[in-house]
């Protein structure tokens, strides 16, 4: 997984085709197979169906980060992304995971649609 | 406690009566409390000034050579028509202040704009009690945490040394004023050669004729045509950016050092290759600390995010308003100051 954040990351901090096309060589070059399938699939702009509701996700990010309700929805106001404002808005992770990308989408991720919520929270 | 509030906003901007001067005025007034030198703060035109003597050298390029200017040393006291004034450091630039007046027994302390965060190039920010505190907003939510500024120093060194690598040039765009010397003071001049342009260049020699130790720099329009700049870093303000100017230094890598780089989208729309989060404003966590600090029981907010502020603040029990003032400084996006005033005081220092 932080081979493909470095990735993300890479493609963002630049405005050149031919820098992004020496990250995404770099990257394919190094990963897995099942983590490259991946990569493709999301960088395609494809997503996985809501595996967890959006309401939902506003609120336990909005308990997480200690904030109201209308201090959440200024917070996405001014951010513009929802993703970005909850990551903007949560405490700093303590700790760190070297699972791959493929593991987070396959074990942690889709397993959440339909699952009840106290797993999915 | 008096009946009339020691401060009111008027047409000119904060005004005491009971002194007969305003603060940070936003037209020419009789006499005028400074709390520091940028332009949205520090207007020309006033018959005199009151500021922070460290700020001292950096207010006379802005105000001009015929300005009367009376510079206090912070915590000293001085009587202005009868209300006891004294200037506290606010951590923002050099020789940014805060303000506290003292009036039979009502303490009010103005905060201009100020950062928690420790800065190589100005005192550090100090909490001052009073019953009403007058605060900036800029970072008035709570998407606005800073990292830790090491870090933050560490990745632009880090990406400057890839540049260099790479047989690029660096370039770096941060408010003329404080930022840019802010970014000098702290970065590793060790890298490569370090260039500026002329509104950094000139504010920079305010800074070291003020005592403040910056690196070897060199002006831009010094260097003969044909130089190399691969290697370089040249520290520039916003309004440079996209500009033929920036067309010297053949390949190069662009970054912004800005509390609005948190935002991904404000990144991406200055269309810089780096956004570095480096800030010389208070956070989110910052202002509320510095209000608790206080101990105020009423609070005026200004300057930025003023209703989410006054709201929570609200929600948190304190007595809170808003005062709109005329200048939204750094509210806006594009840099550190609204480009009206970028582009100001770029001509005020000759670039």
């Amino acid at each position: 997984m932080k081979a493909f954040a470095d990735l993300y990351a890479a493609l963002d901090e630049t405005n050149k085709t031919n820098e992004k096309v020496r990250a995404l060589v770099r990257y394919f070059a190094g990963a897995p197979p099942a983590d490259s399938a991946w990569a493709v699939y999301f960088l395609s702009g494809r997503k996985p169906r809501q595996v967890v509701p959006t309401r939902k996700l506003c609120a336990w990010a909005t308990a997480a980060a200690g904030v109201t309700d209308w201090l959440f929805d200024e917070s996405y106001h001014a951010v513009g992304d929802l993703a970005e404002t909850i990551a903007l808005l949560l405490p700093r992770s303590a700790s760190s995971s070297d699972r791959p990308l493929h593991w987070w989408v396959e074990r942690q991720l889709l397993p959440l649609r339909g699952a009840d919520e106290a797993a999915q929270r | 406690v008096t009946t009339t509030p020691l401060l009111q906003l008027t047409e000119a901007g904060l005004y005491c009566p009971a002194g007969d001067f305003h603060v940070d005025p936003w037209c020419p007034v009789e006499r005028a409390v400074i709390t520091h030198a940028h332009s949205d703060h520090a207007r020309r035109g006033s018959r005199r000034y009151l500021a922070a003597r460290p700020g001292q050298r950096l207010l006379r390029t802005r105000l001009g050579d015929d300005a009367a200017i009376d510079a206090v040393d912070y915590g000293e006291a001085v009587d202005v028509g009868g209300v006891r004034v004294s200037l506290h450091p606010a951590g923002h630039i050099l020789g940014s202040t805060q303000v506290r007046l003292e009036h039979r027994g009502d303490v009010w302390v103005v905060s201009g704009d100020y950062k928690l965060d420790r800065d190589p190039t100005c005192a550090p920010f100090e909490p001052v009690r009073c019953h009403t505190f007058v605060t900036e907003s800029t970072f008035g939510l709570p998407i606005y945490r800073w990292p830790a500024q090491e870090e933050v120093v560490a990745d632009i060194n880090a990406w400057w040394r890839q540049n260099r690598a790479e047989g690029k040039a660096t370039l770096l765009f941060g408010y003329a004023l404080g930022k840019a010397q802010r970014l000098l003071a702290a970065l590793d001049p060790g890298i490569g050669p370090i260039f500026t342009h002329g509104a950094v260049e000139k504010l920079s020699r305010d800074y070291r004729d003020s005592g403040v130790a910056l690196p070897l720099t060199t002006y831009v329009g010094d260097v003969p045509r044909g130089t190399d700049w691969a290697g370089a870093l040249i520290v520039a303000p916003p309004s440079a950016h996209g500009t033929a100017w920036t067309r010297w230094f053949g390949a190069a890598s662009t970054g912004f050092a800005s509390g609005w780089m948190r935002i991904r989208g404000t990144r991406r729309r200055r269309a810089v290759d780096r956004g570095f989060v480096l800030s010389d404003h208070a956070d989110w966590p910052g202002l509320l600390d510095a209000i608790r600090a206080t101990e105020a029981e009423r609070v005026w907010v200004t300057h930025g995010y003023v209703g989410v502020l006054v709201r929570w603040l609200r929600e948190q029990g304190l007595d809170a308003q808003g005062v709109q003032t005329l200048f939204e400084g750094e509210r806006d996006e594009s840099g550190d100051l609204p480009e009206e005033f970028a582009a100001e005081t770029e001509k005020e220092a000759g670039a």
